[in-house]
């Protein structure tokens, strides 16, 4: 008997479902919009994190030091700054500032030329690089310690810093943003998609009225629902993954162009987590349309 | 009034009031109704006929009184028993209440699906009882397709499909023309010969003087008039 219940509502549910297509029409846009807009957020909160973290791998800070300064020196400055947790003190040598010197390509020839193996004025120094932007400010500090004044020529966090403190307190703000939005935007969504759906069952009230008239429990009345409702969400998460597919496409084209360097391959993202992204869409959209179908149902199933 | 056990419908005492007291729709009412009648329910508009009708379905409960059906008393019935209890009493209405998106076949055959009853029972049924209203060859249309006649013969047939001991018809000839009108009080009235109790609510006087049957008469909520008929 189960299986026969089961059997004819999930037919009641979809032959329902097909016969008032025309009606569930508002109800699957709404619902295509939210998953639309969720999956939007939750992949420019994906990128903005990309694209974050691949500036910060970019920004590093140099100690330059004093040909004055011993190696001793210098090896205990960077001791000091690697026992930092996050933190990564590398240390350049004449020969080694002088090769980076020689490949840059944003000095002229003649310039590069007047600096050899012979006459090599460049200083000895560490490169500093910190997993998180904040640690900088620890780095700052140890450097700036008394001791080591006298060797240090220059320092370049103090160049730098006001542009690190931006990407911090951006990133940080993204990230709060986006949580907001998103959390703002979800209750939003709920609501317009509840109201959308009962506006749908409203227009049925009359027909649920003549299922309890003619003896439906209240399995046969509501059940049917709810699986329309799991359906509008299915088709509308369907809908909404090619439209994310397709923009994905786009700006990935677009990202190419204008930040490449910054990983920003959309299309190839969604593509790897194809099966990912489709699945938590479906499930989404079928839990958002059962959810509000039920929640709109309840208002008109008076036994 | 008390109970009387060859009463199979009995109401005893019952009063129906809305709006917080303030309006009564049924007067301290007492009926019974006997085994394989046939009873008109007559009143204007607001007399109470609906309400009396809406308690026999349950659904709404009295104010006051007890509604007796087949010795039970119905106001008492759990929520989740009430589908049964609606299986066993057949319902028509004025505006017919078909589901419009479904044929004639399947809405006669969903008030037995809801039912449980099995598949095979439901192939053999369906079929016999549009036979019966004469609609067989109206399976397959939709309520939209059927004339206002062919809609109610549908909405009896549904009614009749759970083999009912009561069928209750709601001002059932309201929206027919003379031709309709009669043949759905035939078909109500061979549906009676079965055994079936008919309880027909209408204000069309011409089909009471007719059907030479029980009359009720409804007047603000009170029972005030009972015409004995000339035969079951």
């Amino acid at each position: 008997m189960i299986t026969t219940r089961i059997r004819r509502i999930l037919g009641l549910g979809l032959v329902n479902a097909w016969r008032n297509r025309w009606l569930s029409i508002p109800a699957i846009f709404i619902i295509m919009m939210t998953l639309l807009t969720l999956g939007t957020f939750i992949i420019i909160g994906y990128f903005a994190n990309t694209a974050s973290e691949a500036l910060k791998d970019k920004i590093t800070v140099q100690v330059d030091f004093n040909d004055s300064a011993s190696e001793a020196d210098i090896q205990s400055l960077q001791k000091l700054l690697s026992q930092q947790a996050g933190v990564v003190a590398t240390y350049i040598s004449k020969e080694e500032a002088l090769e980076d010197f020689k490949s840059r390509t944003d000095i002229k020839q003649e310039t590069r030329d007047l600096i050899s193996k012979d006459n090599n004025p460049l200083p000895r120094g560490l490169r500093v690089r910190a997993i998180d932007l904040s640690d900088l400010e620890k780095v700052e500090v140890i450097v700036k310690q008394k001791r080591f004044e006298p060797y240090i020529y220059n320092f370049s966090y103090e160049d730098n810093k006001l542009l690190i403190e931006r990407i911090n307190s951006a990133t940080k703000f993204i990230k709060k943003a986006a949580a907001i939005m998103t959390g703002i935007f979800v209750l939003v969504a709920v609501m317009v998609t509840l109201n959308t759906i009962q506006m749908a069952i409203y227009a049925r009230r009359d027909e649920i009225e003549i299922m309890r008239l003619v003896g439906a429990g209240q399995v046969y009345v509501k059940a049917p629902f709810y699986i329309e409702g799991a359906l509008y969400g299915l088709i509308a998460a369907s809908l909404a993954f090619i439209l994310l597919l397709l923009a994905s496409s786009y700006f990935s084209t677009v990202s190419t162009t204008y930040l490449s360097g910054f990983g920003l391959d959309a299309y190839g993202i969604f593509l790897k987590h194809f099966w990912q992204i489709i699945l938590i869409q479906w499930a989404a959209g079928a839990l958002l349309g059962m959810f509000c179908s039920a929640v709109s149902i309840r208002k008109y199933v008076r036994i | 009034m008390t109970v009387d056990p060859a009463s199979i419908i009995q109401f005893i005492k019952v009063t129906k009031r809305y709006s917080k007291g303030k309006i009564t729709a049924l007067d301290n009412v007492n009926l019974s109704i006997d085994k394989g009648e046939f009873v008109t329910l007559v009143g204007a508009s607001g007399a109470g006929k609906s309400t009396l009708i809406r308690l026999l379905v349950r659904e709404e409960l009295p104010s006051a009184g007890k509604i007796m059906v087949a010795g039970r008393d119905i106001t008492r019935i759990r929520e989740r028993d009430l589908p049964y209890y609606r299986r066993n009493v057949g319902i028509v209405f004025q505006d017919f209440k078909l589901l419009p998106q479904k044929t004639v076949y399947e809405n006669v055959a969903y008030a037995l699906e809801v039912a449980d009853e099995p598949d095979g029972l439901i192939r053999d049924k369906v079929p016999r009882i549009l036979r019966l209203v004469g609609l067989k060859e109206r399976a397959k249309n939709y309520p939209d397709e059927l004339s206002g006649g062919e809609k109610q013969r549908a909405s009896i047939a549904r009614a009749l499909v759970h083999n009912p001991k009561l069928l209750i018809a709601d001002e059932p000839t309201g929206n027919l023309d003379d031709k309709n009108t009669a043949e759905v009080i035939d078909l109500l009235l061979r549906i009676n010969q079965t055994g079936t109790i008919v309880l027909l609510a209408t204000h069309d006087l011409h089909i009471v003087r007719s059907l030479k049957k029980r009359v009720i008469c409804l007047n603000h909520g009170r029972l005030q008039q009972i015409s004995a008929g000339g035969g079951k």
